[in-house]
């Protein structure tokens, strides 16, 4: 195509994994060319097209080949095999340091890393002022680079990769270690080089910013290309493929791999039949909405049981307003926690809990039947319960605990009581950019200026 | 032609990035020299004082001149500095790659364009060097001439050497750091073996040509017949042949180096 500004096609990179560097020497210049290596597989046989304007967001597990896939973009290490087409300038960030010269100070790298790129003194001059502005690290820009914190470096070094007018720029996974602010300032400015036709080959481990920043998303896998499409959908698989158990882990592959046979479905896949009814709903919103879903893997490591009498709770389900089974949520959404529980023994007084906790194991909310007790439940009979609530939590994974109690012998003792019996992941959306912490409080900033 | 064509593209690109080689030249100027009170002045104290003690102890104590028909001091320095820019430059060129580390990561950088910014910073102490020696020479009764401008195609020769052996040596060193312990062994051998402090004639004729194998031996007595001896390099057409042919090896041979190991850089670093 002729607007592709990258093109990878069948593009596979091994390691070449020597036992020492004496025999990388010799193979490398062996006039008959032996081999004096084994293989590890980085990248295998990636096809890939981007064009211009696109945010494309690159996520996967650690070693999945995203950064390998980066430095071959960036002409840092060569294909080992499929053609690798980039046509236009890179401004790469690789790694935390970013082609800086840690003996330099910070004036003098711009500089430097400028005119090492081609640029002249006299332009690198007027870029100046602004590559100092975006950075803001204060005096240290006076100081030598290996004086720096890993965030001033990666200030410093996103500064100027972003203003040498790339035309493709990489950013690898290393504006988490700025603060909270820098890394909003380069979302924008990111989002304002797309504007002027730059394209952005991003990665991260943060799902939420790759959904709000990235036009498009790939999920890398043991090198390979599992899934290219619409951002959302990529991110989920990501997480499904993430919380996996090892066992499981291969048939989410599968499924992922037959999604990416049949592209048709890759778009509407990521929101399974709720959205649809959803949207004949309310179709004020635009596909941009999120919506919740179910990933079988997501279950909770933590899960404790404890279990004093003879009754056993199971079922547990928690479902959306119109039972769609979810685990993974939209704030402001209301959902339905429902279990049941068994007895396999006479009770009285019985009464039911359920709270949900932070992941540090805060309690956020609860709820009993306390004053409203079950006076008497037989032998053999089974109790639902159904527990509603309203989303206000904030982006985070949170954790069920359930119990049932009743009366012993005059005591109150709890039956059986589940901590972390399912977990659920609240999604970040565009609503709640800027407010932070647990809670939902209906919480905004207005700014008087007098 | 198609063993030309590389060459080609490789001076369009020298072209292309003349600002990059500039500031890399005026980086590694100044690293040289900074840190230190005195800056420049040592890249003249350390030869010159070298030169001096070797005076000394030739002139006073042991009472020998390979120089027979001109004074120690001169028939010594002018080949001295031309021994003294060639090991220096080598020196540095072998551990080139390694300290700019940061740019491999970079990509977009052609690296075979690093070695230029260090022969380029070292140019210029060496030619006010040259200077001096003819002033030197002119203080013991040699009248600068024309031919000491002759200096400038030893020079050439020499960096066209440089360029070459510094692909190879500052590819290599990446690879294993011993290279840069074994070009600092070389050039002490280098020192000795090349008619720097002793004369060629002190040969016997039939095995001249053993010590002419040595490049060295070109520039060091090439900068000698400019400075002292006024002797032009076209009354030796055998040793320019040999000299140019080794070169021509070296430098064809430094790209292929280089080429072959450079997609291996970014992963040994």
């Amino acid at each position: 195509m002729a607007d592709a500004i990258v093109k990878l096609s069948r593009v596979s990179k091994f390691y070449k994994l020597y036992d020492s560097k004496r025999d990388r020497f010799r193979e490398a210049l062996d006039p008959w060319r032996r081999k004096r290596h084994r293989e590890f597989y980085a990248l295998r046989d990636v096809n890939l097209e981007v064009k211009r304007n696109e945010i494309l967001g690159i996520v996967g597990r650690n070693g999945a080949g995203k950064t390998t896939l980066l430095k071959v973009i960036a002409g840092v290490v060569p294909a080992n095999s499929g053609q690798v087409a980039v046509n236009g300038k890179v401004s790469a960030m690789l790694d935390v340091s970013a082609g800086l010269n840690p003996d330099l100070d910070g004036i003098q790298n711009i500089y430097f890393g400028g005119i090492m790129l081609g640029f002249s003194r006299q332009e690198m001059r007027r870029k100046l002022d602004d590559i100092v502005a975006f950075a803001d690290i204060g005096d240290f820009i006076r100081q030598p680079m290996r004086t720096y914190s890993s965030g001033m470096r990666a200030r410093l070094g996103f500064a100027l990769a972003v203003n040498v007018d790339p035309e493709i720029l990489i950013v690898d996974e290393v504006l988490a270690v700025g603060d909270e602010l820098f890394r909003r300032k380069c979302y924008a400015r990111m989002e304002a080089l797309l504007k002027g036709g730059c394209t952005v080959f991003y990665v991260s481990h943060n799902i939420n910013t790759v959904n709000e920043l990235c036009t498009r998303a790939v999920l890398f896998d043991g090198g390979e290309l599992l899934l290219d499409g619409p951002t959302k959908a990529v991110t989920m698989y990501y997480l499904r493929l993430m919380n996996a158990s090892k066992e499981t882990q291969a048939v989410v592959r599968s499924e992922i791999r037959d999604l990416n046979k049949n592209p048709a479905k890759k778009g509407n896949i990521s929101f399974s039949s709720a959205r649809q009814e959803k949207k004949d709903l309310s179709d004020d919103e635009s596909l941009d909405r999120l919506m919740p879903f179910y990933i079988p893997e997501l279950v909770p490591q933590s899960t404790l049981i404890q279990k004093n009498h003879d009754v056993a709770i199971e079922d547990i389900q928690l479902t959306t307003a119109i039972g769609e089974r979810v685990n993974v949520l939209v704030m402001g959404e209301e959902y339905h926690l429902s279990f049941k529980v068994r007895f396999d023994m006479d009770a009285i007084d019985v009464g039911f809990g359920v709270a949900i906790k932070s992941q540090k194991g805060v309690n956020l909310c609860n709820c009993n039947s306390k004053g409203d007790f079950i006076p008497f439940i037989e032998k053999g009979r089974e109790a639902t319960v159904h527990f509603y609530f309203t989303c206000n939590l904030l982006q985070g994974s949170y954790f069920f605990t359930l119990n049932a109690a009743a009366d012993i012998s005059g005591k109150r003792e709890v039956l059986m009581q589940i901590q972390d019996a399912l977990v659920f992941k609240v999604l970040k959306d565009k609503k709640t950019m800027n407010i932070g912490g647990l809670l939902y409080c209906n919480q905004f900033l207005e700014t008087e200026i007098t | 032609m198609k063993l030309f064509h590389p060459a080609y593209r490789f001076a369009c690109s020298l072209w292309k990035w003349r600002g990059t080689i500039w500031e890399l030249a005026r980086r590694d100027f100044i690293n040289q020299h900074s840190g230190t009170y005195l800056g420049v002045f040592w890249s003249y104290a350390q030869p010159l004082s070298f030169v001096l003690l070797l005076t000394l102890v030739f002139t006073l104590g042991l009472r020998y001149n390979p120089g027979r028909d001109v004074p120690f001091l001169v028939y010594l320095i002018s080949g001295m500095i031309a021994w003294q820019f060639f090991s220096g430059a080598i020196g540095g060129l072998t551990g080139i790659i390694r300290a700019h580390s940061f740019l491999v990561r970079k990509g977009s950088f052609n690296l075979a364009i690093l070695p230029l910014g260090k022969l380029l910073s070292v140019i210029v102490p060496h030619l006010i060097l040259i200077v001096a020696t003819v002033l030197i020479c002119w203080l013991n009764g040699i009248a600068p001439s024309l031919y000491a401008f002759q200096t400038l195609y030893y020079l050439l020769g020499m960096l066209c050497l440089l360029l070459g052996l510094g692909w190879i040596t500052s590819a290599a060193n990446l690879f294993f750091e011993d290279v840069s312990r074994m070009v600092g062994i070389l050039v002490q051998f280098g020192f000795w073996f090349t008619p720097i402090i002793w004369n060629i004639r002190l040969v016997p004729a039939k095995y001249r040509w053993l010590v002419k194998l040595n490049p060295a031996c070109y520039f060091v007595d090439g900068y000698r017949d400019s400075l002292v001896y006024q002797m032009p390099f076209w009354q030796k057409p055998l040793e320019f042949g040999y000299y140019w042919g080794l070169t021509l090896i070296v430098l064809w041979l430094g790209a292929f180096v280089f080429r072959r190991l450079k997609p291996h850089f970014g992963e040994v670093l």
